[in-house]
């Protein structure tokens, strides 16, 4: 679509920090079908085949979302902090990609999670008045720049809202 | 004051009254009827003195920058509003304040709810124009806007242009509102439950007075309904006519004053820096006689429903829109037909298939049951509203405005200034990635949230002028 896309990608390591999360997510969500199998199976007799279902679902899940899906995000994230604008292009199937101006930028945000602290990450919430925007795992050195950065960059043009 | 609030504590007190009255029916029977009136008497005298005790420890001030209020007997309540604060002075009459001569002003604030709203209950009118000069005197929008050299330009600016509807246009809005259908399936609705205690015969004679020897029940039924859609549409019509009579549009230096009514007069104060888009509305029924509607993305404002979108004139030749926008909003102005961009042939058949593949489902699902085969019917139309979408889709950049029209079911021209729009976005599904094409979505300020103006299948090139168009880089 547009000529140049934008120039950075996200952290290399997000692919860690995902795939982390996404195992400790599926190990969690995996007692439920083995519960389900050990105890209220032998209690009130209902079929097995559930709980076997139910596991090959969050193994399913699992794979897709701590390995598949990190590396398809990092494939197609992009981002660009401009002096006057940010740019951010994602999506697989659809391809979105945003311009915010600086002078619109109300507010930004950094938050982490204890897994993405662990892998010094953070994700950078980007409001306007109107719409809201992140850029997800990048590194804490980084974000902190970032948010410092469009801070600033945005406080110059206040006046017209 | 004393009178009104009397008047409105009266109101308010009927329903428990008449309930109360209902519950003692039988009691009440057997006493005297002028031991009645004595109870009604000094009810009122009560009431009265309940408004009088409240007129007076309601008192208000006003003084360089500030407006105090002081109420309450009990809970007694001060206030003081700093003058930049206040957003809108709305000043509002209906009949009973305008037999007594005085008016009710509205002062608000930004934030939402009750807390961000002041109601002076009953001033004169003399004396609502001195509140509203003396609160509006000094925006701080305009005190930016004096520099000491430029004192002729803003003369300028102080120019009065008027828009008042005429009668006649009026008329033609409330007929062509689409409000009717509303109406209808109400009074359509209310009446199938009256109508088994109508005699048979009796609708029969007056229908046969229509025409005669109508023996089929099927065009009884037809006529029954195109009767009540006549009665809704004239009662719409009659309604919209006098709820937006004497509809009139100000524009004086930086804001525009808005008011309308006559049983209950509404004036409305809007700044012009809270204007965010300008949409242009063809109604479905009013685009076959060349009009339209406008009004405005506006944010911030209170909590009323009113304020989101805000109706700057309700009926407009379209051919006079430009005229409209000059003396009214020269801010915005309407792009020439060859300014503005069409979509490429290429997305045609992608307009034809997105509007057709829902209906085409559900028609399909209705083949299940008997006489599904009548949502065929359904086929054609969706077909066209795709066609008509397709055709309608445009877009134009010029200077510092940024121009869409589409078509839901209505058409409009949405009319955008490069300093209002938040962020926008440009997207690609695979299907619109083999042929070159992107769909383009911007993002306003609106009160509440935000609102998203979007144009699909737009040639790929197009886009990229609007995004260098919008891109700082």
């Amino acid at each position: 679509m547009l000529n140049a896309e934008p120039s950075e990608r996200i952290d290399p390591n997000a692919l860690k920090s995902w795939f982390v999360s996404g195992f400790l997510t599926g190990a969690i969500l995996l007692l439920i079908p083995i519960s389900y199998m050990t105890s209220i199976n032998s209690i009130w007799n209902l079929p097995i085949l559930w709980g076997w279902i139910g596991i090959i679902a969050v193994v399913a899940f699992t794979i897709w979302s701590a390995i598949v899906e990190p590396r398809l995000k990092m494939r197609f994230w992009r981002y660009e902090i401009r002096e006057n604008e940010i740019d951010i292009q994602h999506g697989i199937f659809i391809v979105r990609r945003t311009l915010i101006p600086m002078v619109r930028v109300q507010h930004v945000d950094t938050e982490h999670g204890p897994v993405m602290r662990f892998f010094g990450l953070a994700t950078l919430r980007i409001s306007t008045a109107a719409t809201n925007h992140y850029i997800p795992a990048l590194s804490k050195e980084k974000s902190a720049e970032l948010m410092g950065q469009i801070a600033s960059l945005a406080r110059l043009s206040d006046e017209d809202v | 004051m004393i009178v009104v609030e009397t008047f409105k504590s009266i109101i308010y007190s009927l329903p428990p009254i008449f309930f109360f009255v209902l519950s003692l029916r039988d009691e009440l029977a057997g006493m005297d009827f002028s031991f009645l009136v004595w109870i009604a008497i000094i009810f009122l005298i009560l009431l009265l003195l309940y408004s009088a005790t409240k007129w007076y420890l309601y008192t208000y001030q006003y003084e360089e920058g500030y407006f105090h209020i002081k109420k309450g007997l009990l809970f007694k309540k001060e206030r003081s509003i700093k003058r930049e604060r206040v957003q809108t002075v709305n000043v509002r009459t209906n009949i009973l304040l305008k037999l007594l001569g005085v008016a009710s002003v509205q002062v608000k604030t930004a934030g939402s709810g009750m807390e961000s709203e002041l109601t002076l209950t009953a001033v004169t009118i003399d004396e609502t124009q001195k509140i509203k000069a003396h609160l509006e005197k000094h925006k701080p929008n305009k005190s930016q806007k004096i520099f000491p050299d430029d004192s002729i330009t803003e003369t300028d600016e102080k120019e009065i242009n008027t828009y008042r509807i005429s009668p006649w246009n009026l008329f033609l809005a409330g007929a062509t509102s689409g409000r009717f259908m509303l109406l209808f399936s109400i009074i359509a609705a209310a009446f199938s439950q009256i109508y088994p205690y109508i005699p048979e015969t009796y609708l029969r004679l007056v229908l046969e007075q229509i025409i005669p020897e109508s023996g089929v029940n099927m065009i009884f039924l037809v006529i029954i309904m195109l009767i009540l859609l006549l009665i809704s549409w004239i009662l719409s019509t009659i309604v919209f006519m006098i709820r937006y009579a004497n509809f009139t549009l100000i524009r004086q230096d930086d804001s525009l004053k808005i008011s309308w009514g006559i049983i209950e007069q509404k004036e409305y104060n809007l700044d012009l820096n809270r204007v965010q888009a300008l949409s242009v509305q063809d109604g479905l029924l009013r685009q076959p006689f060349g009009l339209c509607s406008i009004s405005a993305e506006v944010a911030g404002g209170s909590s009323e429903k009113q304020d989101y979108i805000t109706r700057l004139y309700p009926l407009l030749r379209f051919s006079e829109l430009p005229k409209f926008l000059e003396d009214i909003l020269p801010e915005y102005s309407m792009p020439t037909d060859d300014n503005m961009v069409p979509l490429p042939s290429r997305s045609r058949k992608r307009y034809i298939i997105r509007s057709s593949i829902p209906v085409l489902l559900v028609v399909l699902l209705f083949q299940m049951i008997p006489y599904g085969w009548i949502s065929l019917l359904l086929l054609p139309p969706a077909f066209l509203l795709g066609l008509s979408r397709y055709n309608t889709g445009r877009t134009a950049v010029r200077n510092k405005q940024l121009t869409f029209r589409f078509r839901n079911i209505h058409r409009y021209h949405v009319f955008i200034l490069k300093n209002h729009i938040q962020s926008m976005q440009i997207s690609t599904n695979p299907f619109q990635r083999r042929s070159d094409l992107s769909t383009v979505k911007v993002s306003v300020l609106s009160s509440p949230a935000g609102k998203d103006f979007k144009v699909a299948d737009v040639d790929n090139e197009e886009n990229k002028n609007i995004w260098q168009w919008f891109s700082r880089k």
